[in-house]
């Protein structure tokens, strides 16, 4: 006898096998022991979840010898001939190849006749969505009033491809996606009575690999059997299944929240080495970017298919940074995803998205920079203030180059910059007398991000912006994706538009482009004789800043000297 | 005899005139609620030729029938029987020509036979000698779903609280054979419980499709990405398609749209409700939705919604990956 894979040879008998469906089965023995089964069923739920072996189950339970009974024997003619797909009775049909009006005709006819050996005579029409809409109408007379020894029994993926008047006339059941959990354990029952070998984390990545089908993830294992016989190690497994092993994704994900470009890649290169595809490793590192945006926004409890050490770890590693940053890499990551499923060359467009990850600014939302703003005017100190996580810092990097955005008076009341140009420009005096105040600015910036978001968050990635009497300067790094956008005609209309509506009078909008990021403002704004003494006080924070006495910790070094980012 | 009264009954008459009158040669039933029209056949069927199967009892469908067919089937007389019942099922489906000549037949009908046309399309049966048959209206008045929902759970042997009755309907709408449907399995579950609680029907009830979409609705036009992003990934959990779940978002969508459009119109609301196709609780809700998004939120939401079709029919990544972007960016500001 050929091997029988293990999705048949542990198809669940009774309905106590059914893994996951507690409700469901639980009703349903209900109603055989009761003598209260509806004509119709309709069984709904994703692939490998039950549906088909629950119908199987209820004909047994209708059939048995010793039934009906909600506890099939299983051992008599009846449930074996139905366990084995060849009792007379239980006609199951394949909707997907009998999808015509004459298939559902030629089930008419014959439900008028008795059963041969059985009590009940039972029709399981698998992925019944695949009817035509005549066979539907045909097969919706006969639902509305099928002889009283006729069962039928519809399993379907997609119940909404179902007609409404077929669903009003059956039982409904919607059979969920069985939990990692629930999987994980059902593989150690059946690994440890195969006698296989395989540890506990292999299980798990099996049971999330097969997105809550019982069935796929036998079929799994059985891959794995057929290759390792007996014993199976979890470096192995990983590699046959092409399962790229979570402590790695993870990796790659703190060194892009890191923004550390070398350690993704290096990452990278481990995986592929191991053999997962670069395609792969960018779904991957998709789905765990989607789930840490999902912990980030929603917490742990929307997560169903991690598990509570998993959603922890996703919680420490994306501690640091704020739910937009971790959107807009899960953006960019989509779009790159695509990219990279379409490319010739994956890996080459895996590696740019990494170091396009890791190099990617992280947004500030304004509420963080108001508040940001308003806990440093509080403070009597100038100063860097606290570091209290990876974002804070570059928010105030970013500050730094454009001090002026977000601080009324920065030679009083804010935080100086951390460091400043060594030969700062000397300020233009029409730009100096014109400009409005900084929470002015600020203020303009939030206008014009309501309005549009894109163009604001553009505007507030500029190096500096400049309002004089009857213009707006925009500075921005030549060739920046910023400058790019800016500089398109309809953004410079809307801009001129918004900002005509802020500030009650037109303006002209001209967006300049620098070699360098715009190093000047801290060093405009400062009157000279501060600046000596703010930038002692500077580089005192930063020397006394607990990241970076940690990086001097780590990397056994010192801080020689301080240069803007 | 005919009874030449010109009635329009509601369904829940039925009751009364079965048990108090004759049955009257031909009857006309209307209305939406499958449950009860379905529910008035099998009492006609026992009080003419009896609860089980019977060679007196015949079955024709609107689609599939000939006017002649039913009209000759009704004027033969039963067999070992002093009544027989016709039921035409879907009578709207039948051509004009079959509608005469059942017209005819309604006009001087056979004393023998009970026939009982079944109109499911929600119009008036056009049928000239209508006066003639006794009409049950079977819609169910807003109002009373809940009081039937809790009268159903109570002939089932137990007992359905206001709040269970209305967490039910929410969850499966108010048409009466669904909550039939799954008032007998909660029945079933609770085998022996005599109350059933909330929690018993959030589980085991399917969800109506478009209780989330409402809920996911509301959460964006509240900007909540954290409730949006909960109702997903429990549809999600529930592997529902996300072509199908932005279906529904965009078909929402769309209805918010027209109906703020014929409310800036100043459309009046009984010629917006013709419009709508909707009754005027459900259209409460919408038009406290269209309140909520501004035409620029709706025009940016609907190129959203337009570029994610596209890209779940065409793109390589994971589709609910670009459907949680989707709801990301209609929960964004701008």
């Amino acid at each position: 006898m050929s091997y029988l894979v293990l999705a048949r040879k542990w198809r669940p008998k009774t309905f106590d096998d059914i893994v996951g469906q507690d409700y469901i089965t639980q009703t349903l023995k209900n109603a055989v022991s009761s003598g209260k089964t509806a004509h119709a069923f309709i069984f709904s739920g994703p692939r490998g979840v039950g549906k088909t072996s629950t119908a199987r189950i209820v004909a047994k339970a209708l059939n048995c010898e010793k039934g009906p009974t909600p506890d099939p024997c299983s051992e008599c003619t009846f449930c074996q001939e139905i366990s084995e797909g060849k009792s007379l009775d239980v006609i199951e049909i394949d909707a997907a190849s009998h999808t015509g009006v004459n298939d559902v005709r030629e089930i008419i006819e014959n439900i008028k006749y008795l059963p041969t050996s059985g009590k009940n005579k039972i029709y399981i029409i698998d992925e019944a969505h695949m009817l035509s809409q005549s066979a539907f109408n045909a097969l919706l007379k006969t639902l509305e009033e099928p002889p009283p020894h006729v069962l039928f029994i519809l399993a379907t993926t997609e119940v909404h491809k179902i007609p409404v008047t077929i669903l009003s006339r059956c039982q409904r059941y919607d059979f969920k996606k069985v939990t990692v959990e629930e999987i994980r354990q059902q593989l150690k029952k059946i690994t440890s009575k195969e006698s296989v070998n395989i540890d506990d984390e292999t299980l798990y990545l099996i049971s999330q690999e097969a997105d809550g089908s019982v069935r796929d993830s036998l079929s799994l294992m059985d891959q794995l059997i057929a290759t390792f016989g007996s014993d199976i190690r979890h470096e192995e497994a990983t590699s046959i299944l092409g399962i790229l092993d979570k402590a790695l994704i993870k990796s790659v994900l703190k060194s892009v929240l890191e923004n550390n470009p070398k350690s993704s890649i290096e990452s990278l290169n481990n995986a592929i080495e191991k053999g997962i595809s670069p395609r792969r490793f960018a779904e991957d590192l998709l789905k765990i970017l989607r789930y840490s945006v999902l912990v980030k926004t929603c917490g742990k409890s929307v997560i169903s298919e991690l598990s509570e050490e998993e959603i922890t770890d996703i919680e420490k590693l994306t501690s640091k940074v704020n739910a937009e940053s971790l959107e807009s890499l899960f953006n960019l990551m989509l779009e790159e995803a695509e990219n990279i499923q379409k490319s010739f060359y994956p890996q080459m467009a895996l590696e740019l998205t990494l170091i396009k990850l890791s190099t990617m600014e992280r947004i500030v939302s304004i509420e963080d920079i108001i508040s940001k703003i308003e806990s440093l005017s509080g403070s009597s100190k100038p100063g860097y203030g606290k570091s209290a996580s990876m974002d804070e810092h570059r928010v105030d990097y970013k500050k730094k180059e454009t001090p002026t955005d977000i601080e009324p008076t920065p030679i009083e009341k804010a935080p100086a910059p951390i460091e400043k140009p060594e030969d700062p420009k000397p300020p233009e005096p029409e730009a100096k007398e014109s400009m409005p105040q900084g929470n002015q600015k600020v203020g303009f910036i939030k206008f014009i991000k309501d309005k549009k978001r894109i163009l604001g968050t553009r505007l507030e990635q500029a190096n500096e912006i400049v309002i004089e009497e009857s213009r707006i300067r925009i500075i921005c790094d030549m060739g920046s994706p910023g400058a790019l956008y800016l500089k398109r005609q309809e953004s410079k209309e809307a801009l001129k538009n918004f900002s005509g509506e802020f500030y009650s009078r037109d303006m002209r909008i001209d967006i300049e482009e620098t070699d360098s990021p715009a190093k000047k403002d801290g060093g405009e704004k400062m009157q000279s004789n501060n600046i000596k003494e703010q930038k002692a006080v500077n580089r005192k924070k930063i020397h006394d800043d607990p990241i970076v006495k940690e990086a001097e910790e780590i990397f056994g070094g010192r801080v020689i000297d301080i240069k803007p980012n | 005899m005919v009874q030449r009264r010109a009635t329009k009954n509601t369904g829940s008459k039925f009751e009364d005139h079965i048990k108090e009158r004759t049955i009257s040669p031909v009857y006309v039933f209307t209305g939406d609620q499958i449950y009860l029209v379905e529910k008035a056949v099998s009492t006609l069927k026992e009080k003419t030729v009896g609860a089980s199967e019977d060679i007196n009892y015949v079955v024709f469908h609107g689609d599939t029938a000939t006017g002649k067919e039913i009209a000759d089937t009704a004027s033969t007389y039963p067999m070992f029987s002093k009544m027989k019942l016709v039921v035409v099922k879907n009578a709207e489906k039948l051509k004009t020509g079959d509608l005469e000549i059942l017209d005819s037949y309604i006009a001087s009908p056979s004393t023998s036979t009970c026939l009982a046309l079944v109109f499911s399309d929600g119009k008036k049966p056009k049928l000239k000698n209508i006066k003639s048959a006794l009409s049950f209206d079977f819609s169910l008045d807003k109002g009373n779903t809940l009081s039937s929902t809790m009268a159903l759970a109570g002939s089932l042997g137990y007992e359905l609280t206001r709040r269970g009755a209305e967490t039910l309907i929410s969850l499966v709408g108010e048409d009466l054979q669904d909550i039939q449907n799954e008032l007998t399995k909660l029945s079933l579950y609770s085998a022996g419980k005599k109350r059933i609680d909330e929690a018993d029907i959030k589980s085991l009830t399917k969800k109506s499709n478009f209780e989330d979409v409402f809920s996911l609705i509301n959460a964006i036009s509240k900007r909540n990405k954290r409730q949006a992003l909960g109702v997903l990934t429990e549809l999600e959990a529930r592997g529902e398609e996300p072509l199908s779940v932005l279906s529904r978002i965009s078909w929402r969508f769309r209805q918010i749209w027209k109906c703020k459009e014929l409310i800036d119109k100043k459309v009046p609301k009984t010629e917006v409700l013709k419009l709508m196709k909707m009754s005027s609780g459900a259209f409460y809700y919408l038009s406290e939705d269209q309140k909520k998004f501004s035409y620029g939120d709706i025009v940016r939401i609907m190129n959203a919604l337009g570029e994610c079709d596209k890209k779940l029919k065409i793109s390589y990544v994971p589709k609910n990956h670009t459907l949680t972007k989707l709801v990301l960016e209609l929960c964004s500001k701008n």
